[in-house]
This record gives structure tokens, C-alpha cells and sequence, in this order.
């Protein structure tokens, strides 16, 4: 039978949203060219025989000039570039809403037992530093994408994870689900029918919210030379343009590009979050939106429906009100 | 009669504007409350009582609510010509509000006894010694017990009564002209209203305020309120003594609402019922709004809005076949 | 069909480190019979444990000490799957309406809950009977694919009422059915209630602070004051004649429309469930104490044929 009526019309609505808009059509844009990179980019960086003189300023063919260092078609590294931020985002914000989810329901309906031992972990990882783990571990089992990814998660999860939980705590005490116990429901038919449904749209919304911050996160690791060395990366490329002099020799294209290219992802992504929050919470609806829409109301015809509130006087025959 | 009124009110219509359509909340009222007087504005939810209130002190917002009315005039004052500090200037010190949820109404951070407190240093003009002293008293007013030491407690502390006796105490305390009061006694139980709602007669008889008393419930009206303004789908219908109305109603409305309260003194094996539900705010009936619910309606009821119509020089009645021809007439037939 | 014993429930409070260990008491030695058929009902103000007292009766509390019989059995005692059994025999209908539906559900999904939960059901079978339950609580086939926003206070109510009776349970609890509704709609729901339970044979047990309502729906009624019942007996008997104070006082304080009576205040708040004062519970606020009261708990006696009260000087 069918639950929920919102999953279909989900991608319309946020597409509605005018913010959700822009964050859609940038997020498909940069996953267009994540996937299409090697088809639409004029070089290819990996392949050193296309390496050019190095240091160009941008022009034709190079659109954004060349690396100093390696003289690579910054414009194609910006292109693959994307690759990295996407995927880590992506699938690390995936990663932690299924973990943080997991974790969340089970510490807010499995019982005290489950709900102790899950807070307790929360508060221990709270308090481990990440960074200087990410470089122990790094340097540990290797620098890798995988390796990020998987450190994100087993740190990222935990702030989600309360955040579901408070949410189950509150459907916990709703009505309905005593009355399915009292139908005779088992604790797993009200956790998959009830309660997860019940948490779906903060899982959503944060997943998008996440993939932003992860990106960011990323980008930082990157530039500290933790990511992957053989991928490109706007992280990276911020690295070898801070070492390889763009800011001494004025190569600002070389900088900027790859900023650009983070600034555009998270705020596609946190367009999306947000875009989410004010369709799930038609209540929070910001004033620039009630705004747009009072203007987009006819001045007279309003003057019309609050004339049609008078009452008319005795004699008149006509007193249909007018309909909206 | 509107010469010497206190709070005068012609025309208020409130809309809210919505994708999917034009919320009529209130459609053309008319008040005007005395002052020591006490008037009572009843209806269901969704009728609008409330939502009137709040246009009447500026506290509904542009979006998302349009508000037009001919005239808001409290003390000779224009309120639609005042801007947002002066309003807030007269709201609590001149107009006061005692909302329905104490929980929610008072700051659960702050001691009672500190936003006491404030009302009497931000519009009595005391010092901190002199506003401790009017609160501990405004508290002894209220029959709260042992005021010294419930003035340091928190909301949290104290029971619904009391949170809604300090509630009470916050709207008197700057002897304002007038009080508006939304639902003051619907979450207490039986025994606590009673002693809340007699507080609230005291004070009010003793200080000369008027009352303006937002409710649902006619019993309570019954014994607080002066006059009474019934209120349906965003229309007044009705208005008058509340004795008298309540005695003999002329609108079917008011007539269905008094039957179908559970009396102690009757014994029912049913209960009267007003068939189906109050109208959609969007998408309201053609001609009197009431009429698909009304066992006295005629074709014309269909077709034509009534208009507010006097019944005696105290009464009005918006119904083309009210039930009441004036004091002391004959039910009317249809 | 349903008989409770002695019934008394406790809940621990956190104490600090320091503070001894406290308890709420929130139902306190407290016995009722309901008949097949009949409709009983609970009245108390808020804290009396009417509410605890409901959650035990359906067995989502577990008492601290008596017994809750459900059709000859105890119910704590059960096995698992007779407890499964003997739950689904008696539904809840709860006050707040819009808590009490889950918003992601079309009433269809709701109504054929407990059946699904059940199982056993064929979809046709399912689908049948959700329109059958529409029509049963007055409304239409068409509403069963909507969804609970869609609909106002007393619908709503109406789709709880129609999922509670979906697997024909036989004791149907009723808590504060009507006292989240509007005043017209309010007595619809009324209406309803009477007529299913002519209609179905159902059992009711109906609490509610609104004791017009429960006058003219009930048979027998109990009167609780802070976990205990002060006054026990025949609806019609125990609003004639009151025996307990407390019974008056309540009495007294409900407004009117009779403009002649002017009500009777009773003084004081009512007590916490944590620290219950020695004697008779309502002694501080009762106009009738003496002495004796403040020291010596009274027992329920029946001072009338069928008519019990807990009090040492009951207005006779």
C-alpha cells in the first residue's frame, strides 16, 4: 500500500522552490561534468604527452592558462576536479545518513540498553580530534579517496545520529504508535513503517546539507595533501598553485578556478538543503517568498474581494459574494 | 453609542493570501467595548475571533496577513496610524493580552517574579526596590500562595492555575485600560477555572479595566461578560446582553450553540448536534454562511448575505429569518 | 469484562545524590468493574491518574502491585501471543486528534492498520471493511484516499473511532475523546459514540474532566482524586446525590448557563502525586474536614445500595 505521497512529487517541488532550482540545475551541471569529463574537456591532464608550455596565462586553446609547475590545462583539471568533490560529498553524505539513521533509530526506540551505549559513543568520538587522526591513519593504510570517505563517516554519523534520535524520541510519544502496539504491531514493523518514514525528511535535508560540508572538508584535506597524490583534486590544485608560485607570479586563474569550483558545489548542494527545509516545513517559509508572492497579487482584485465583505444595503438584489 | 467607546473597531477585514487561495478570515466586523466593560467575543475555531484580536493590536504581519479596517480607534487614538514602537508603547502598558497557554506566554529562563518585574519598570516608570514590592503584591491579588517565595520560582514550577494567575497579575499590573483576553481558563481544570475566573471578575470590577474575553465556551461568557458579539466564518451574527441572549438568542447559531452544550441539569440520551462542519475559510457559502447548516433556512439565504440588522436598540442580529423580533417579541417564522 | 484490583501504580522519581528516593503515585489502590455492554466512566481533574489508569488496562503499564482482569484473565500474566490476542480485543481511541493519526498515511492505510498488523486479511477483505467503518462513522468512500491534514478535528476523531473498532474488539477506552473539539462538533462525536455502542454491543470505558459528559453517556461512574476513587456508582445515583465532597465540589464548579446559580469555589491546588499528604487526599481543600481526616485514610464504603464513597463524613 502506498505510504507516502510527497517521494513522487519531491523533485518537482524543490524544482518550484526558485532557490531549489538553482541548486538543481547547478548540482546537474556539475555532475554532468563530473560524469562527462573525459568527453568535454579539451585535454586530457593525466595524459602527460598533452602537457603544455607551463605558466600560461588564459587564452586559446587554454582556457584558464597552465599550471606553472606542470604546464596541465587548468580548465580540464577544474573539469576533473569535480570528480573528486562530488563523489567523496556524495557518497560520504549517503554513507553517514545511513549510518547516523541506523544509530539514531536504534538509540531512540531500541530500549535503554542501546540508547546508552549509542549516546556514549557519541560523546567519546565528540572528543576525538579529528585532523591529527586523518594523517595517523592516512599515513597508516595510505592516502586514498576511499580512506576519506571512510573516516568521514565514522566521524560524520555522530551528529546526525542525535539529531534523529531527539526526532524519534518526539514520534515515539505520538498516538498513533501506541495505538499499532495496541494493535499487536513488533517493534521492527513500527521502526520501518512508522518511524523511519517519520525521520525521512530530516535524512534527506541533512544528507544534502552534509554532502556541502563534506565537500569543504575535503577540499581542506586535499589541500593538505592528504587526499589521493595521483587525482586530481580542487583541493590539490589549490595545494600546487600555492606551491608552485600563482600567487607570486599574479596567476590568479589559477587559484581562483578551483575556489570557484568548491564555492559552486556546496552552494549548489546547501541550495538543495535548504530548498528541502521549506518544502517539508511549509510553515518556515521565508518572507522573501510570502513577499513574492503578494506582489504577484492583483492590487484591484483584492480591493474586490475585501468590497465583497460589506453588506449591501436592504434594497439591492444582487448579493452573491465573489468567488476566490 | 460608539461616542464614549473605549476601543472602536468599523470594517476590520483580515485576509491571508495562499497558493491555494484567499483565506477570509474576517470579513467586515464591527466592535466597540466601554470602558469597565466586559465583552465577550464567542465563537468556534476558525471563526476568527482570534485572529481579529491580534489585528486590532498590529500583531499580525504584512505578509502574511492583509488587514484593512475603516477604523481602529482605542482612547481617541488612531492605532492604524501608529508605527510599530508606538504600538508597542500602548501594548502592555494601555492594552493588555492574557493568551490561552501560560507555558508558552511566560519566559521559562526568567523567575515570575522577574518579568513581573518588567511590566512595572518599563511602563510604571519604578525602580527595581519599588517594582519588586508591586510584583509580590500583584501576586497576593491573584491568590497565589506564599508570594514571597513564588515570586524567585520558575513557570515550570508552578501549576496551570498559578501560571495563569501570574499571567493575570503581568496584564493588571500596569492598570491598563483594557484587557484582551484569549481562551484565559480553557487548558485548567474545573475546580482551578473557577477560582481563576473569579480572580479575573474581581479584578476587573475593582480596577474599572475592560475585558475584552476571546472564548468558545458560553458558560464562562455567562459569567464574566457584559455584552456578547457571536462570531461565524469570519462574521459577527450576532450581538447584545449576554443575558439576554443567552435567554433568547436570535440567530440559529447562537441557538444550536446553547443546546448543544452538555448541561448538568438536563439529562440528554442525545445531544443536540449542529450538523456538518464549520465552512472552509477558502471556499465559504454563497449567501448566509450558515445556511447549509441551518434547520430554519429559506431560498433567500442561499442567495443573499444577510446584513447586520437591529433588533433593539441593544441587538443586532445578521439573519433574514431571526428567531427574535426584538425584546420580549415572538420567535419569527420563516 | 473487565474487573481491575487493587490496581497501584508508582513511578520512581530521579532523586539526587543526596535526596531520598521518591516515588509518583500516580494510581493508588484502585478497583473497578466494568459489565459487558455497559459504559464506565472516569472522572477525575488532571494529575488524579485516570490516564496512568488507562495505560495499565490496556497493558502498556505495568502495575506496581494489583491485578487488571480482562475477561477472566490476567492480563500481565498472559503469554505472549494470549496477550497479543486479549490487546487486540480492546482498542483506544485518544484525545488529541491530530497526534493520533500518522500524517504520512491515507486514512485507508490507517483505518486497516490494526488488520494488516493482524494479518489474515485479504486486500478485498481489508479494503471492504475500511469502507464499511467510513460509512459506519459517517464518512464518505471518497475520504479514504486523503490524508489526515485534510481533515478537521472531529473527522479525524471519527478515523480513530473507525480504526479502533476495525478488528471488532469488544472494550473499547476512550480517553478524552472530545475535549480537544469545537462545541457543535463535540456533540457529533458524542452522538457517534452512543450510537456505535448500541449499534456494535461494544463496552465503554470513558474518561473525561467533563462530567456533563459523562452523566449522559455513562452508567456507571468513578470519581478520582489523585490516584484514588473518592466516589463509586450508578451515574444517575452518584450526580443526584453525591456522597463525597470532593463530588460536590465539582458539581458546583461547572458554570452554567442558569444565570440564578452562582458556582462554589473550592479553595487550595490540588496536592502532587509525590508527596501525598497522610489521611484522606482531598482533606486540605474539603470544606467538611475534621480532624480525623488528616490522619486516618478512609475506605470505600458503600454508604447507598451500589454507591461507595472514601469518606469519613460523606453527605448523606
Amino acid at each position: 500500500m502506498r505510504t507516502t505521497r510527497r517521494k513522487n512529487n519531491l523533485l518537482a517541488m524543490i524544482w518550484h522552490h526558485p532557490q531549489g532550482q538553482v541548486g538543481l540545475i547547478l548540482a546537474g551541471l556539475l555532475v554532468f561534468a563530473a560524469v562527462a569529463a573525459p568527453w568535454i574537456t579539451p585535454f586530457d591532464p593525466y595524459d602527460v604527452t598533452q602537457r603544455a608550455e607551463k605558466g600560461l596565462a588564459p587564452g586559446w586553446p587554454h582556457l584558464l592558462g597552465t599550471s606553472i609547475s606542470t604546464g596541465q590545462d587548468i580548465f580540464s583539471m577544474l573539469i576533473y576536479g569535480a570528480r573528486v568533490s562530488l563523489l567523496v560529498g556524495i557518497v560520504t553524505g549517503l554513507a553517514i545518513a545511513f549510518l547516523g539513521a541506523f544509530m539514531g533509530i536504534l538509540a531512540g526506540y531500541g530500549g535503554r540498553f542501546w540508547d546508552t551505549l549509542i549516546m556514549r559513543l557519541v560523546d567519546v568520538m565528540l572528543v576525538i580530534p579529528t585532523l591529527p587522526l586523518t594523517i595517523v591513519l592516512t599515513n597508516l593504510f595510505g592516502k586514498s579517496y576511499g580512506m576519506i570517505i571512510f573516516i568521514f563517516t565514522i566521524f560524520g554519523w555522530v551528529g546526525l545520529a542525535r539529531v534523529i534520535r531527539s526526532q524519534v524520541l518526539v514520534l515515539k510519544s505520538s498516538n498513533y504508535i501506541k495505538a499499532a502496539q495496541l494493535a499487536g504491531a513488533s517493534r521492527r514493523y513500527i521502526m520501518f513503517r512508522h518511524i523511519l518514514p517519520g525521520v525521512s525528511n530530516l535524512l534527506i535535508m541533512s544528507t544534502a546539507l552534509t554532502s556541502a560540508g563534506i565537500m569543504v572538508a575535503e577540499a581542506g584535506l586535499s589541500f593538505l595533501g592528504l587526499g589521493d597524490p595521483t587525482a586530481i583534486s580542487w583541493g590539490k590544485m589549490l595545494a600546487e598553485a600555492q606551491s608552485g608560485g600563482a600567487l607570486l607570479f599574479g596567476h590568479w586563474w589559477w587559484i581562483i578556478a578551483p575556489g570557484i569550483g568548491i564555492f559552486l558545489s556546496v552552494f549548489a548542494f546547501m541550495r538543495i538543503g535548504l530548498a528541502l527545509e521549506e518544502v517539508f516545513n511549509p510553515r518556515m517559509k521565508r518572507s522573501g517568498m510570502l513577499l513574492r508572492l503578494f506582489k504577484s497579487i492583483n492590487g484591484s482584485y483584492i480591493q474586490e474581494v475585501f468590497d465583497a465583505m460589506d453588506d449591501r444595503p436592504e434594497t439591492d438584489e444582487a448579493g452573491k459574494e465573489a468567488a476566490p | 453609542m460608539s461616542q464614549d467607546a473605549l476601543l472602536l473597531v468599523e470594517g476590520l477585514k483580515v485576509i491571508f493570501p495562499t497558493d491555494a487561495g484567499i483565506i477570509k478570515a474576517v470579513e467586515g466586523i464591527d466592535l466597540a467595548i466601554h470602558p469597565g466593560e466586559c465583552l465577550a467575543l464567542v465563537g468556534e475555531s476558525g471563526c476568527g475571533k482570534s485572529v481579529s484580536s491580534l489585528a486590532i493590536l498590529g500583531l499580525l504581519g504584512t505578509p502574511p496577513a492583509l488587514v484593512r479596517a475603516q477604523t481602529i480607534r482605542f482612547d481617541g487614538q488612531n492605532l492604524q496610524a501608529l508605527n510599530e514602537q508606538q504600538m508597542a508603547q500602548i501594548r502592555g502598558k494601555d492594552i493588555a493580552m492574557i493568551f490561552q497557554d501560560a507555558l508558552t506566554a511566560l519566559n521559562p529562563v526568567m523567575s515570575i517574579g522577574r518579568q513581573l518585574d518588567e511590566v512595572f519598570l518599563k511602563h510604571c516608570g519604578m525602580n527595581k526596590s519599588q517594582a519588586k514590592e508591586a510584583s509580590i503584591e500583584a501576586l497576593r491579588a491573584v491568590g497565589v500562595s506564599s508570594p514571597a517565595q513564588r515570586y524567585r520560582q520558575f513557570p515550570h514550577q508552578l501549576s496551570g492555575g498559578m501560571r495563569q494567575r501570574v499571567l493575570i497579575a503581568m496584564a493588571f499590573a500596569a492598570s491598563p485600560k483594557l484587557i484582551i483576553a484569549d481562551e484565559p481558563t480553557t487548558a485548567l481544570d474545573v475546580t482551578i477555572q473557577m477560582q481563576v475566573l473569579e480572580e479575573l471578575r474581581a479584578m476587573q470590577r475593582k480596577s474599572g479595566t475592560a475585558l475584552m474575553l476571546i472564548t468558545h465556551d458560553l458558560s464562562v461568557v455567562n459569567y464574566l461578560a457584559d455584552r456578547i458579539l457571536v462570531m461565524y466564518s469570519g462574521k459577527i451574527v450576532e450581538t447584545g446582553p449576554v443575558k439576554q441572549i443567552l435567554k433568547r438568542p436570535a440567530h440559529p447559531y447562537t441557538e444550536g450553540l446553547l443546546t448543544s452544550v452538555p448541561r448538568l441539569d438536563t439529562c440528554n440520551t442525545r445531544f443536540y448536534q449542529i450538523p456538518d462542519q464549520v465552512p472552509n475559510p477558502m471556499n465559504k457559502p454563497s449567501g448566509c454562511h450558515f445556511h447549509p447548516r441551518c434547520s430554519h433556512a429559506g431560498e433567500l439565504c442561499k442567495q443573499t448575505v444577510p446584513s447586520l440588522r437591529s433588533l433593539s436598540p441593544q441587538r443586532e442580529v445578521r439573519c433574514h429569518f431571526p428567531l427574535q423580533k426584538g425584546e420580549g417579541g415572538d420567535s419569527q417564522h420563516a | 469484562m473487565l474487573k481491575v484490583e487493587n490496581l497501584a501504580i508508582s513511578f520512581p522519581v530521579k532523586a539526587g545524590l543526596f535526596s531520598k528516593r521518591r516515588h509518583i503515585k500516580a494510581v493508588r489502590g484502585v478497583s473497578l468493574t466494568i459489565q459487558k455492554g455497559q459504559i464506565f466512566g472516569l472522572v477525575g481533574e488532571s494529575g488524579c491518574g485516570k490516564s496512568t489508569l488507562a495505560q495499565a488496562v490496556i497493558g502498556m503499564q505495568r502495575p506496581t502491585q494489583g491485578q487488571v482482569f480482562f475477561k477472566g484473565d490476567d492480563l500481565y500474566t498472559l503469554s505472549t501471543p494470549a496477550f497479543r490476542a486479549a490487546r487486540q480485543n480492546m482498542q483506544m481511541v485518544f484525545q488529541d486528534p491530530f497526534s493520533a493519526l500518522n500524517p504520512r498515511f491515507d486514512v485507508q492505510r490507517i483505518i486497516a492498520e490494526p488488520m494488516h498488523i493482524r494479518g489474515g486479511f485479504s486486500r478485498e477483505q481489508m479494503e471492504g471493511r475500511v469502507l464499511e467503518l467510513l460509512n459506519l462513522v459517517g464518512l464518505s468512500p471518497e475520504d479514504r484516499h486523503r490524508y489526515p491534514s485534510d481533515f478537521s478535528g472531529g473527522q479525524r476523531q471519527r478515523i480513530g473511532i473507525a480504526r479502533a473498532i476495525s478488528l471488532h474488539p469488544e472494550l473499547l477506552i476512550l480517553d478524552e475523546p472530545v475535549s480537544a473539539l469545537d462545541v457543535s462538533v463535540h456533540a457529533q462525536i458524542m452522538n457517534l459514540l452512543m450510537d456505535l455502542h448500541e449499534e456494535l454491543g461494544l463496552t465503554y470505558l470513558f474518561i473525561s474532566h467533563n462530567l456533563a459528559d459523562v452523566k449522559d453517556i455513562s452508567h456507571s461512574v468513578g470519581v478520582m482524586y489523585l490516584g484514588s476513587f473518592m466516589e463509586y456508582g450508578p451515574t444517575a445515583q452518584v450526580f443526584a446525590q453525591p456522597l463525597h465532597p470532593y463530588t460536590h465540589s465539582l458539581l458546583a464548579a461547572v458554570l452554567t448557563l442558569d444565570q440564578q446559580k452562582e458556582p462554589v469555589i473550592t479553595r487550595g491546588d490540588i496536592p502532587s502525586p509525590i508527596e501525598v499528604p497522610p489521611g484522606c487526599s482531598f482533606a486540605s481543600r474539603c470544606p467538611l474536614a475534621q480532624p480525623k481526616c488528616q490522619v486516618e485514610t478512609p475506605v470505600l464504603l458503600e454508604y447507598r445500595p451500589g454507591q461507595l464513597a472514601a469518606c469519613h463524613y460523606p453527605v448523606i
